[in-house]
């Protein structure tokens, strides 16, 4: 089933102002695409994102998995946050068995389940423990075994790792390719690092700012497993920086003073200077 | 010695308006010795347990009334604070007029007296918790009933129990007020036999028991709910 968004517009109304947040979204993500919404602070990306989750209407246009309407949350759309969300009040396990215990699951198949994905992020040794005993990356672990639970068929996923450290977040993004490999959803994945969009997606949507569009949707052609230091990646990334280069500019001159303007080379793997490798 | 000084010595205070802590040592155990205080705790427990009871039912209803419409929150928040800032004695003669001078009247002013506490916390907590949970829950499938007793109500609880610990010490003093207007039985009661026969001792002896068993039952049981509670929500470190 595929997910489609049409003419989505969003306008947020408060008391000291109107921000037009997205402007006419039109998208469409097959099933079992891994897409990576890329774009600066402030375009929007966490808007569409909730939008889809249904935790957000938009304030024109309609969306649709298959054939079904999205009107409201929903459990075939998992989400996880930028904060791992994770309840204080429940152990590792009950934190992952939450969303079955609301469908009523049986415990036996509910702790068969919660145990399956546990392994999968490698916390089985830690299902007892408490939130707050566990480091960051743990917790997102954690979150993303509890996404993954009620099977849904899409997977949300707001900078994710945007808070953790570089070791730390490379683990979990090769973690998170092989559940995509096996678990064959549609992953949305919002993020603003280039390398990370490059790394994980099929399918990179560069979104512009003031009001939040969508202004390139490139498709990565890279064989997979991918690693972050090889070299057809670090060029496409290039290419795709100079995309958001272009865009960060706009928003820097619209909210800085207007004098400010980026060195022209501060793209450091400009494509022309890589002597031909990746041709 | 410090007593003794200060009698004898400096003349600051009179055997009869203070007593010597021996003087109510040795009431203490007369007192427990014939079973004034056992009959006494007793009667006063329960009050204050069907009291206490009663408010944090009513409480935590008219809390969650609160939270759920929302329009009567503007006006009815700021009511109740003012009532919460109400002594519960001022609630006395209502209750007199409104029960007689019975048990039913007491169990009112106690019931009163810790009623907005809870309701306040209750409030005030549901209200600030931190909205993720409510996304991160919905989204897995949470609503109505569900969202409250499995998300609303544990996010909720560190707030909560804190205003049923306040709750707790303002039925206490409700149930002091009352006994000591018109009860038959009770420890503010032997505390104003004391008062009649000007027996000081008897009153300060009361005393150490009521300032005892707050101790106790605020640490044996609020405090232990919470310290567990706060390990568990992480918020010790
Ligand atoms: N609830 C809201 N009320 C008013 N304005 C909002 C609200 N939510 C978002 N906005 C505005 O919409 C714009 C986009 O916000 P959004 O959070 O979607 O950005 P983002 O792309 O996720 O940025 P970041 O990368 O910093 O997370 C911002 O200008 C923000 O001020
Ligand atoms: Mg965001």
């Amino acid at each position: 089933m595929s997910l489609v968004i049409q003419e989505v517009s969003k306008k947020f109304i408060t008391k000291h102002k109107e921000t037009y947040t997205l402007d006419n979204i039109n998208l469409t993500f097959e099933k079992g695409e891994f897409i990576c919404l890329l774009g600066t602070s402030g375009c929007g990306k966490s808007t569409l994102l909730n939008i889809i989750a249904g935790l957000e209407k938009p304030t024109s246009g309609r969306l649709f998995l298959g054939d079904k309407e999205i009107q409201g949350v929903g459990v075939e759309r998992a989400v996880m946050f930028q904060q791992d969300a994770l309840f204080p009040w429940l152990n590792v396990l009950e934190n992952v068995e939450f969303g079955m215990s609301i469908a009523g699951i049986s415990k036996e198949e509910k702790r068969e389940r919660a145990l399956k994905y546990l392994k999968m992020v490698h916390l089985t040794k830690f299902q007892n423990s408490y939130i707050h005993e566990l480091s960051g990356g743990m917790r997102q672990r954690v979150a993303l075994a509890r996404a993954l639970t009620l099977d849904s068929e899409v997977l949300l996923m707001d900078e994710p790792f945007a808070a953790l450290d570089s070791q730390t977040k490379t683990i979990l993004q090769q973690e998170l390719q092989k559940i995509w490999w096996e678990t064959k959803k549609t992953i949305i994945f919002v993020t603003h690092n280039v390398e990370e969009a490059v790394l994980l997606a099929d399918r990179v949507i560069v979104m512009t700012a003031n009001p939040g569009k969508v202004k390139r949707d490139i498709p990565i052609q890279l064989a997979r497993p991918r690693r972050l230091e090889s070299i057809d990646l670090t060029y496409i990334a290039a290419e795709v920086m100079r995309e958001l280069k272009e865009e960060v500019e706009k928003v820097a001159k619209i909210e800085y003073d207007s004098d400010w303007s980026i060195e022209k080379d501060t793209v450091l793997y400009h494509p022309d200077s890589n002597l031909g490798i990746g041709l | 010695m410090v007593y003794k000084i200060g009698v004898d010595v400096l003349k600051l205070w009179k055997p009869y308006t203070f007593p010597s802590p021996f003087d109510v040592l040795g009431t203490l155990v007369r007192l427990i010795g014939n079973n004034t205080i056992g009959i006494a705790i007793l009667a006063s427990m329960k009050r204050l347990f069907i009291g206490y009871v009663l408010s944090l039912l009513i409480g935590a209803v008219l809390g969650l009334v609160i939270i759920r419409y929302k329009y009567i929150d503007q006006y009815f928040t700021q009511l109740i604070l003012g009532l919460q800032t109400l002594p519960s004695v001022c609630w006395l003669p209502f209750a007199v007029l409104w029960y007689g001078l019975n048990e039913k009247a007491i169990i009112f002013v106690i019931a009163i007296g810790s009623t907005f506490s809870i309701t306040m916390a209750m409030e005030s907590s549901i209200k600030n918790i931190d909205t993720i949970y409510l996304k991160a829950a919905r989204t897995m499938g949470a609503s109505g009933l569900k969202l409250y007793r499995r998300v609303i109500i544990p996010a909720a609880l560190p707030g909560i129990i804190g205003g049923m610990k306040q709750g707790w010490s303002f039925a206490w003093r409700g149930l002091m007020a009352g006994e000591m207007l018109f009860a038959t039985k009770g420890l503010g009661q032997v505390l104003m036999i004391g008062r009649d026969l000007a027996n000081i001792s008897q009153v300060v002896a009361i005393m150490i028991v009521i300032i005892v068993l707050g101790l106790t039952i605020d640490h044996l049981i609020f405090g232990k709910i919470q310290a567990n509670i706060r390990y568990r929500w992480g918020l010790d470190k």
